[in-house]
């Protein structure tokens, strides 16, 4: 049995330890910093923040967490917030702003908030402000920034069927119409994820329809899921994923039941299953981490998803964080113009692991790796940059969205009855 | 029961017994085939976690082994990440008295539930049923408040009391079930020589409650160790992080580290899976206890 002395023992232990963990504050001015950012990429950020504390002895605290939404929520409920974060929708920046959390970078009248309007303005184009505005009042500023037009391939097997890199939608599906004679798989397509559809869908949207019709599509719900742009839009999609058996690695039950880390493997692996792969500009990293024996550019490279209509050209669809701020201490300000700064930006754009696309105009392209170049460059020279249409949205019509265009590549002939039924959701949530 | 079932086979015939003994192996292959189910994915896990990170990019466990490709980098990785060795630390100090709290306390408790003449006992553990069927989702934001008021948000102690305040209902549940089934002759007999009601509970219930005590501590440790959501939403600094934070920081917002992340679930595993082999054989004794009333 137990031996009493043992449990007397055990006891003593705990209560030293409950003595012990009353331990004492530190003095340092310290700030906190939650981001979604983990592994390389906080690797990549700390290049960035190690170098602030260097220069003004303020410790940055970076809390990496990987359901950042619900945590944050949690936190900001229960009163204790960090005092800054990346927030990874605009439409969750807006409803912090709304409810009275954030402090504002800039105030309405222009006057400085937590930093000079200056800074901003010098160091962003408009439209890249404009995405951390909620009601005319500076509440966030894009901190990294994703192309999500970017489309993988191997320029060998390009070659190999004598084909060049697509200007126009009509040369991208001649290419896949290439493929398939020559007894090839064109597409890997990772639809268990369901956003890596939706980022289809939204980039043959907004090139068919423009910035503006994307905006009342996804933002305001001025036009409806049964429009005929839509229909239009799925038309076009349908030439990609119909019909299935030929034009997708798995046909529809594979491409449905594949995340999208493995769709972009099985074109990259040494026994490719297919030959192109959609996806963001962040896929560039992953590949060549997971296949470090390929040469960016040589082996595997990507090219913007190409114009379908003359009009609209290809704006690019994108991703990012928002830097907003819970706190209005001196050494959070410190740190949001040290991150809206060219030289923060500068610092992590080059670091060796882990570097973000900074929509900063002042961060010189040349600093980027090779496979971060192709990122920057789309994010830089786009025509337009509109924000991930998923999530503008509602978060139970995006949802709804993302299941709709996992049927539709299932049962593409339901499309009317599929896309009536999410303008039913969406009539209801906005 | 035994001896039911032992008269029953002395009167059987040969053919009866060889009945048996197939039924026997009938229920081993059976028992065989579940345990291979339920370890196909831990298995593959462990392959995958042994793996070069380009080999699980291009093919899955199940071909690891021809030609095989193995490496103790990911392991390495893992182990030699910044402030591992520290959550590692960190998820003892708070698993150990997060185990030992809720056990001690629902121990007293569950003894004078179980035994003691207290009025209306049976609606005190009709309240604490209740309490066990609340998300623990739901209780964050008023224990954060809570917490903020007085200053233990990010401390050892608030996450002690919190991982406490979370087990106690089932803790004190299982134990209460657990004593009344103790025969009540000890008790009596103990109280007519004299004995006070902590010499009961110290002399006679605590040890004959070792299964249960050992098997309920299985469960606390497990739950706390592989805790995430508490330590997330109440210890917010880095340096005080636990295991589980620690590991998941290790993965980028896609977590496409796949290598990483299969190396370190076991690595997290290695701890729980001691403290089961140390108590398993208290383990089968007290997993049914209190289940039925003898």
């Amino acid at each position: 049995m137990v031996n009493r002395k043992t449990i007397f023992a055990v006891l003593l232990a705990v209560l030293l330890m409950v003595v012990g963990a009353v331990g004492a504050q530190d003095t340092v001015p310290v700030v906190s910093f939650m981001t979604t950012f983990g592994g390389s990429e906080l690797d990549g950020l700390r290049n960035s923040l190690d170098a602030f504390t260097a220069e003004t002895g303020i410790q940055v605290i970076v809390e990496s967490n990987r359901q950042l939404v619900p945590i944050l929520r949690t936190r900001l409920a229960g009163g204790s917030p960090p005092d800054l974060a990346l927030i990874p929708q605009p439409g969750l920046l807006a409803e912090f702003a709304r409810a009275g959390y954030l402090v504002p970078l800039v105030n309405e009248d222009g006057s400085a908030g937590l930093i000079d309007a200056a800074v901003l303005t010098d160091n962003y184009s408009q439209g890249i402000i404009d995405l951390g505005n909620v009601d005319g009042i500076q509440y966030g500023i894009l901190a990294k920034a994703n192309s999500k037009s970017t489309i993988w391939y191997r320029p060998a097997s390009l070659e190999g069927i004598g084909m060049e890199i697509p200007a126009t939608w009509d040369e991208l599906i001649a290419i896949q119409q290439a493929y398939v004679d020559a007894g090839l798989v064109p597409w890997s397509i990772g639809g268990a994820d369901s956003w890596t559809l939706t980022d289809w869908f939204e980039n043959i949207y907004v090139r068919q329809n423009g910035p503006e019709a994307y905006q009342q599509l996804f933002v305001t719900h001025e036009i409806p899921w049964t429009d005929a742009s839509v229909t239009a839009a799925l038309d076009a999609f349908r030439q990609i994923v119909d019909p299935a058996d030929t034009n997708l690695a798995g046909g529809v039950d594979g491409t449905l039941s594949t995340d999208f880390i493995t769709a972009a493997n099985m074109v990259f692996r040494p026994d490719p299953a297919a030959e192109m792969y959609y996806e963001g500009g962040f896929m560039g990293g992953i590949i060549s981490s997971n296949f470090p024996d390929l040469v960016p550019v040589e082996d595997f490279n990507a090219f913007l998803f190409p114009a379908i209509s003359e009009e609209h050209g290809a704006p690019v669809v994108g991703g990012g964080d928002l830097l907003a701020a819970f706190s209005d201490r001196p050494e959070v300000a410190a740190l949001v113009a040290w991150m809206a700064g060219v030289d923060g930006n500068t610092l992590w754009a080059s670091a060796p692991a882990g570097a973000v696309v900074s929509p900063n105009i002042n961060v010189d392209l040349s600093v980027y790796s090779p496979i971060a170049a192709i990122d920057a460059a789309q994010v830089a020279n786009a025509s337009a940059f509109v924000f991930d249409g998923s999530d503008l949205m509602p978060s139970a019509v995006a949802e709804a969205f993302s299941i709709a265009l996992q049927d539709f590549v299932a049962n593409p002939d339901d499309a009317a009855s599929i896309f009536s039924a999410l303008e039913d959701t969406a009539a209801a949530n906005y | 029961m035994t001896a039911v079932s032992s008269t029953a086979v002395s009167t059987t015939t040969t053919k009866r017994r060889g009945l048996r003994f197939s039924n026997k192996w009938f229920v081993h292959i059976i028992l065989f085939c579940l345990a291979v189910v339920w370890l196909v994915p831990s298995v593959g896990l462990l392959i995958t976690s042994f793996r070069p990170r380009e080999a699980i990019a291009t093919s899955g466990w199940w071909t690891a082994f021809s030609p095989a490709q193995f490496t103790t980098e990911n392991y390495m990785e893992v182990l030699n990440a910044q402030g591992m060795g520290d959550s590692f630390i960190n998820s003892f100090k708070i698993t150990i008295p997060g185990t030992l709290l809720p056990i001690i306390i629902a121990a007293v408790a569950a003894y004078a539930l179980a035994w003691m003449p207290i009025k209306g006992k049976d609606w005190i553990l009709v309240i604490l049923l209740a309490l066990l069927v609340i998300p623990i989702q739901t209780t964050l934001v008023p224990v954060l408040r809570l917490f903020n008021q007085f200053g233990l948000t990010g401390t050892y102690m608030g996450i002690w009391i919190a991982h406490t305040a979370y087990g106690l209902p089932f803790c004190i549940y299982l134990l209460r079930n657990f004593f009344i089934s103790l025969p009540k002759e000890l008790m009596e007999s103990a109280k007519i020589d004299g004995a006070s009601e902590i010499t009961i509970f110290w002399r006679i219930v605590i040890p004959l409650s070792v299964p249960a005590l050992a098997s309920l501590a299985i469960f606390q440790f497990m739950w706390v160790w592989n805790d995430l959501l508490v330590a997330l939403v109440f210890m917010s600094d880095p340096i005080n992080q636990p295991m589980t934070v620690r590991i998941q920081a290790m993965l980028g917002t896609y977590a496409t580290e796949w290598h990483i992340m299969s190396a370190a679930s076991f690595i997290s595993m290695a701890v729980p899976l001691v403290v089961f082999f140390a108590l398993q054989r208290y383990f089968v004794t007290g997993l049914t206890a209190g289940a039925v009333k003898q």
